[in-house]
């Protein structure tokens, strides 16, 4: 056994890590009698220079300090007090001298590294651009890192598409946005997508239910000791909520955000360390404070500086009664005293009520003072849109940053800007760095020399799915919750929705908009066809203010006084557009060209708030025409024999059911197209790394596995998503040649090469099946370019 | 001779949620056995009725229910010193190939749920946790990999999916050692074959066709700068295995209709049984880990809250000559000396007792003190404090008995007690995986027996 390390060596297959390996070796076995003041025997661990007095890098036998672990003498192993090392540990410490004695710069066995709380100013340089650019332009020449080629426009949509909503981008968007002339194209781009709340709603839905671990189904509700934060989390996203808000409303546990504080109830005896309180204590720290304080709440830790006792504070403030501390699940007879593990930024009254208690520890948390907020969820929007965090890991901040200065100015931005996540989503996909060419892999210097690859997460796949084949995830089931108040994620999103969406007007007075189309049985059903809508107004002044939200089943756009000022192609998906800047003293014209793109029901809807209680609303009095007339969307064009529109009922009529959004009353309100982040695990999307959420999942495990590549080869969720893309583009576009061509662009946003036009054609045949379809679309979502955000 | 060398699991190293660290360096025990078939009997089942048979009481109107220790009566096995109770005729020639152990003892749950036991046995970890555990399967798949280049190294055969409305059981999972030590789940051996071959209605012709354009297509694609060659990789090779699996003869082990007939009748239809048939030709090929579960469902199979001598008797039958056959069909192939054999349950069931003797719960079956009705007979209430393990083939001593249980109720373990972290020390001993065998989840080390602290049961290995 005593020589067991030489054989043992030979499996260290991987190269010693520092972090995970060596320190809390060092730390537990030597740090008591060889580092901080102490230095028995004259020797120190405290730095590497330090260490370096009893160890030579690349030479574990000629070291004094691998020659003091493997002494067979008492009198001279080290450790002198306690166990020998064990063997595993002489082979870590070995191997660890041999590679050369790595060593984070700068640390120091003294104590653990703390960063600093407090917001720091960072000022920038005088100069011009993007501050993100502005900020890395030394970091970038003192690294060598050629910033002057950017990606191309495909690229960039495709990475700003899927980063900001999640979602491939439609053909059409696509190459309009490849064809336009404008400079600033990008910003206008990323703007754009930022301000479809529904689309980012969804797609960051996905993210913060692994971080506040918000599951729809799972341990806990069977007899409700779990409750869903769904809707208000929702609402939040979709509202763009302050962060600081956002944070505060979920440490204060305010109506419909307590889940979060809950937690998971477990029936029966659970560990001291697993209780509610505690688990809330370890999630706030995780989540917003980027560190850990698990290990912390058993015992003091040994991975960073936190005591038991800090958790239990933390814990004890989430109590209703008074907190007994617990080491290692056993009753240590002291009560915890309330407060925040950072009691530098204040204190919480122990004597108060909870609900006093917690608000007092969301203003200490939100606080101004409390920079660290502020990093940690700065941190992770890079690493979300980059691929790796300025700090890593990103739930410990206490580790040194590849660039402090723009983690702290990205920080103090965010406080500057009102706490609005949206705003700095904009600043880093507006940057030059984000728009570099895909870099990497990390290796163990790492230089950012531009973003990572990201592989699609698993809802991200899917609805990409959904966009090839125009099938979105069935909702019905998810409509209301059942018996354990597991479910309803849909309904409570229609609802977060219906409560969000601004009103476009103030009092109970205000006119309702109707449906309107060409023909007065349009709700029920319309042939496939595009009509013409105009509504001249005129106003006595300019409006200080002039808000609207129409939508069409199915698509429009809108022309005000002869300019586009807003589309939709989804019904459900109602577009909000400000006309402020173009409306004028006098006449107006609305100008809407609308489309039924099937045969099925048909219909458009408009509110526009003028400001001092007036509307404009769809009604009987706009006009309407079947045919195309030259300058029919100019203001001066004369609609002659134009008829007067077919009002097909108020904002909760026919099928759309959108009272919850044009005002009226009405049942519910519904919304469709619903995407996989409201969907339920399933095989597909497990195997694609979507976690149950039991725990907290800040990053997801997106490395392809075997497991995974059967459930993409055979599996039948897969193969029914197939199916539908292939039935879809059958009747879309059955001509092999252009189907090919077509679906080629759909999936890949570009044409097919020669070879690889010929290639999708001999998998087509000449006669294109559903199957001969499906296994084209299959070979295009495999593909690593259709997989990989580059 | 089965292959002892370690083949390296896919993409074992970079990117997973826990990197391994010096996770293979501790002290490595040497390999008795290199497959575990673990046959799991969901919802608790009642040893007293089983492997560890106590004064038999036969049923009579007006019986009293604390004169009930066994309804069943002890027969004979090929061991001297090991009786059974009667159902059990076929395994009873087969106790010689292994150990029982008589004294598994449960945690200290509070309320007695099977989720959180079972939970408990498979990860070794008493939920809740903040680290999402890893499957003992998960352990032994990221210790050892794959025993044959294209099988998964951990299958899990026969649980019905969604039992409970959960979205998945937390404990099957590969939790915090990734994804890729996730079981391969087959909800029913009878359709086994679907899980590895091409989607309904697609011919192998048409699929190997797909697999073919695909690798052209990728081919002409364009190539990614080098950059980004390691993401392209890593997704080309999974798709590759996938293929290889899908049309490698290994496959062909999933397919129980290939079986002859003859050699599958012993087996029967039963679910669990065809679970054991499946278990035993994928063993032929190269397994590495499975189980075989009778299924959990509430009240159902093995959770028996009434009509338990009844089911019991139907039970049995529907285990006792697939698992002994597994044994003889795995020695007749040469296998079974590198294979462990595990029947297990999250716990036992007692007719009066709820839990531990000496710990009331609440949530307790009614049973009346006097029975008149045949469904008051049985073993109906979750009992902890003593339950039966079986532990056939490699590794561990042959005709072996292990431990001791009180003869008159409470039947608690009263000598060797066996926990859960020292049965599963006991298994990854013989799979030559050390107790210490760990990896690093959010910075700390996280370990493959509780705590690292699992030791083997004194005695038990070979």
């Amino acid at each position: 056994m005593r020589f067991a390390w030489l054989f043992l060596a030979a499996f260290s297959l991987q190269a010693v890590d520092f972090q995970k390996d060596i320190q809390p070796l060092l730390k537990n076995k030597c740090s008591r009698c060889h580092s901080g003041h102490e230095a028995k025997g004259g020797f120190s661990i405290n730095t590497r220079t330090t260490l370096l007095d009893a160890a030579m890098p690349g030479d574990s036998t000629g070291s004094e300090l691998f020659k003091r672990i493997i002494s067979d003498d008492p009198d001279e192993r080290m450790p002198s007090k306690g166990k020998p090392l064990e063997a595993r540990e002489i082979a870590l410490i070995k191997a660890w001298i041999d590679e050369g004695i790595t060593w984070p710069e700068g640390y120091n066995f003294a104590e653990w590294r703390k960063a600093p709380l407090a917001p720091r100013e960072v000022r920038l340089a005088p100069g011009k651009g993007n501050p993100i650019d502005r900020l890395l332009a030394p970091y970038f020449a003192k690294h060598k890192v050629d910033t002057s080629k950017l990606v191309d426009d495909a690229t960039f949509a495709r990475r700003a598409w899927l980063d900001l909503i999640g979602l491939l981008p439609p053909l059409d968007e696509l190459k309009q946005f490849e064809a336009d002339k404008s400079p600033d194209k990008r910003p206008q781009l990323v703007n754009r997508l930022l301000s479809d709340n529904r689309a980012y709603a969804d797609h960051w839905m996905s993210f913060w239910n692994d971080h506040l671990r918000n599951a729809y189904f799972g341990p806990g509700f069977i007899d409700g000791g779990r409750r869903q934060i769904t809707g208000w989390l929702y609402g939040s996203l979709y509202s763009n909520k302050p962060y600081n808000q956002f944070v505060h409303e979920l440490v204060s546990g305010k109506a419909g955000a307590e889940g979060f504080l809950a937690g998971i109830k477990w029936r029966g005896a659970v560990n001291a360390s697993q209780r509610r309180e505690m688990q809330a204590a370890q999630n706030l720290a995780q989540v917003f404070m980027g560190t850990n304080l698990k290990c912390a709440s058993c015992h003091n830790s040994f991975v960073n500086y936190w005591k038991l006792e800090d958790s239990y504070a933390l814990a004890a403030t989430f109590a209703n009664d008074s907190l007994e501390m617990h080491r290692c699940d056993q009753p240590t007879g002291k009560p915890a005293k309330p407060r925040f593990i950072f009691p530098e930024l204040g204190s919480i009254d122990p004597k108060a009520p909870r609900a006093e208690r917690l608000q007092q520890l969301a203003e200490l948390v939100t606080s101004n003072k409390n920079g660290r907020l502020r990093r940690v969820i700065v941190n992770r929007l890079w690493s979300r849109l980059l691929g790796r965090g300025l700090i890593e890991p990103l739930d410990d901040m206490d580790q040194p940053s590849w660039h402090p200065d723009l983690l702290d100015w990205l920080a103090g931005n965010l406080a500057v800007h009102g706490h609005d996540l949206k705003h700095i989503l904009q600043l880093i996909c507006t940057s030059r760095a984000y728009q570099l060419p895909s870099s990497g892999p990390a290796g163990k210097n790492y230089v950012f020399r531009g973003p990572l690859p990201k592989r699609m997460h698993a809802e991200q796949f899917i609805d990409a799915l959904s966009t090839l084949s125009g099938q979105w995830q069935p909702g019905g089931a998810f409509r209301s919750l059942d018996g354990r108040k597991q479910g309803g994620q849909v309904g409570a999103v229609a609802a977060a929705i219906a409560t969000h969406l601004p009103k476009t007007g103030g009092d109970g007075n205000r006119p309702l908009p109707h449906w309107i189309w060409s023909q007065k049985n349009a709700a029920s059903t319309a042939p496939h066809e595009t009509i013409y809508i105009r509504k001249s107004f005129t106003l006595p002044a300019k409006p200080a203010k002039a808000v609207g939200i129409a939508t069409c089943d199915n698509e429009f756009t809108l022309y005000i006084n002869g300019r586009r000022a807003a589309n939709s192609q989804e019904w459900s998906r109602p577009a909000q557009f400000d006309l402020t800047k173009h409306l004028r003293q006098g006449a107006n014209t609305i100008a809407v060209k609308a489309t039924n793109t099937a045969q099925g029901p048909a219909g458009f809807i408009l509110r526009l708030n003028l400001g001092a209680g007036r509307h404009l609303v769809t009604d009987n009095t706009w006009l309407v025409s079947t045919e195309r007339l030259n300058g029919w969307d100019q203001p001066t064009f004369k609609p002659r024999g134009w008829k007067h529109a077919a009002p097909l009922g108020p904002p909760g009529a026919g099928p759309w059911k959108l009272a919850g959004t044009f005002g009226g009353s009405s049942a519910a309100t519904n919304i469709t197209n619903i995407r996989a982040v409201l969907s339920r695990l399933d095989p597909l999307q497990r195997a694609l790394g979507r976690p149950n959420r039991d725990q907290v999942v800040t990053t997801r495990d997106t490395l392809p596995t075997l497991l995974q590549a059967l459930e993409l080869t055979n599996g039948s969720t897969l193969d029914k998503y197939l199916k539908q893309a292939a039935t879809y583009w059958l009747e879309k576009e059955p001509k092999p040649a252009t189907m090919a061509g077509r679906v080629y662009q759909a999936a890949l946003g570009r044409l097919p090469s020669r070879t690889e036009h010929t290639i999708a054609l001999e998998t087509l045949g000449p006669k294109p099946t559903v199957d001969s379809a499906a296994d084209l679309l299959w070979i295009l979502v495999m593909l690593p370019e259709f997989q990989i955000i580059r | 001779m089965k292959r002892r060398d370690f083949l390296k699991t896919t993409a074992a190293a970079v990117g997973t949620t826990a990197l391994p660290t010096y996770a293979n360096l501790g002290p490595k025990p040497e390999a008795k056995v290199d497959t575990v078939i673990l046959c799991w009997m969901a919802g608790g089942m009642a040893s007293t009725e089983t492997f560890d048979p106590k004064k038999h009481t036969p049923f009579k109107k007006g019986l009293k229910s604390d004169q009930v220790l066994s309804t069943f009566p002890a027969i004979d096995t090929v061991v001297d010193n090991i009786k059974i109770c009667q159902g059990f005729e076929h395994m009873a020639k087969v106790m010689d190939r292994g150990t029982l152990i008589r004294t598994q003892v449960g945690a200290d749950l509070g309320f007695i749920l099977h989720s959180r036991h079972q939970y408990h046995w498979h990860t070794g970890y008493e939920p809740p946790l903040t680290v999402a555990a890893p499957h003992i399967g998960a352990w032994i798949a990221h210790a050892r990999g794959r025993n044959h280049p294209a099988l998964p190294a951990f299958i899990d055969i026969g649980q019905t999916p969604n039992g409970e409305s959960e979205e998945i059981k937390a404990f099957q999972t590969g939790g915090c050692l990734g994804a890729e030590f996730s079981p391969f789940t087959i909800d029913d051996p009878a359709n086994a074959i679907k899980a590895v071959r091409p989607p309904a209605g697609m011919s192998p012709v048409r699929f190997k066709a797909r697999y073919q354009n695909y690798l052209r297509m990728l081919k002409a694609s364009p190539s990614f700068t080098q950059a980004d060659s390691r993401k392209r990789d890593e997704l080309i090779k999974s798709m590759d295995e996938a293929f290889n699996l899908l049309s490698s003869p290994a496959a062909k082990a999933f397919d129980l209709s290939l079986e002859p007939e003859k050699s599958a009748a012993p087996y029967g239809q039963g679910k669990f049984g065809r679970g054991c048939l499946l278990a035993r030709r994928l063993c032929e090929v190269g397994a590495r880990f499975i189980e075989v579960t009778s299924d959990y469902g509430p009240f159902k199979r093995w959770d028996t809250h009434e009509n338990g001598h009844t089911r019991l008797t139907a039970l049995k039958k529907d285990i006792d000559q697939p698992l002994a056959q597994l044994v003889l069909d795995l020695e007749e192939r040469g296998l079974l000396k590198r294979t462990l054999i595990v029947l297990a349950t999250e716990f036992s069931r007692d007719m009066l007792v709820e839990g531990k003797p000496d710990k009331q719960v609440r949530g307790q079956v009614p049973q009346p003190d006097v029975i008149n009705d045949l469904k008051f007979y049985g073993m109906h209430r979750h009992f902890t404090a003593a339950g039966s393990v079986l532990m056939l083939g490699g590794g561990v001593q042959q005709g072996h008995l292990y431990g001791k249980t009180a003869d008159e109720r409470p039947c608690k373990t009263i000598a060797d007690p066996a926990t859960i972290t020292d049965i599963h020390a006991t298994i990854l001993q013989a799979m030559g995986i050390p107790p210490t065998h760990h990896v690093t989840a959010e910075q700390r080390p996280f370990y493959a027996t509780k705590d690292g602290k699992g030791k083997p049961l004194p005695g038990v290995l070979a």
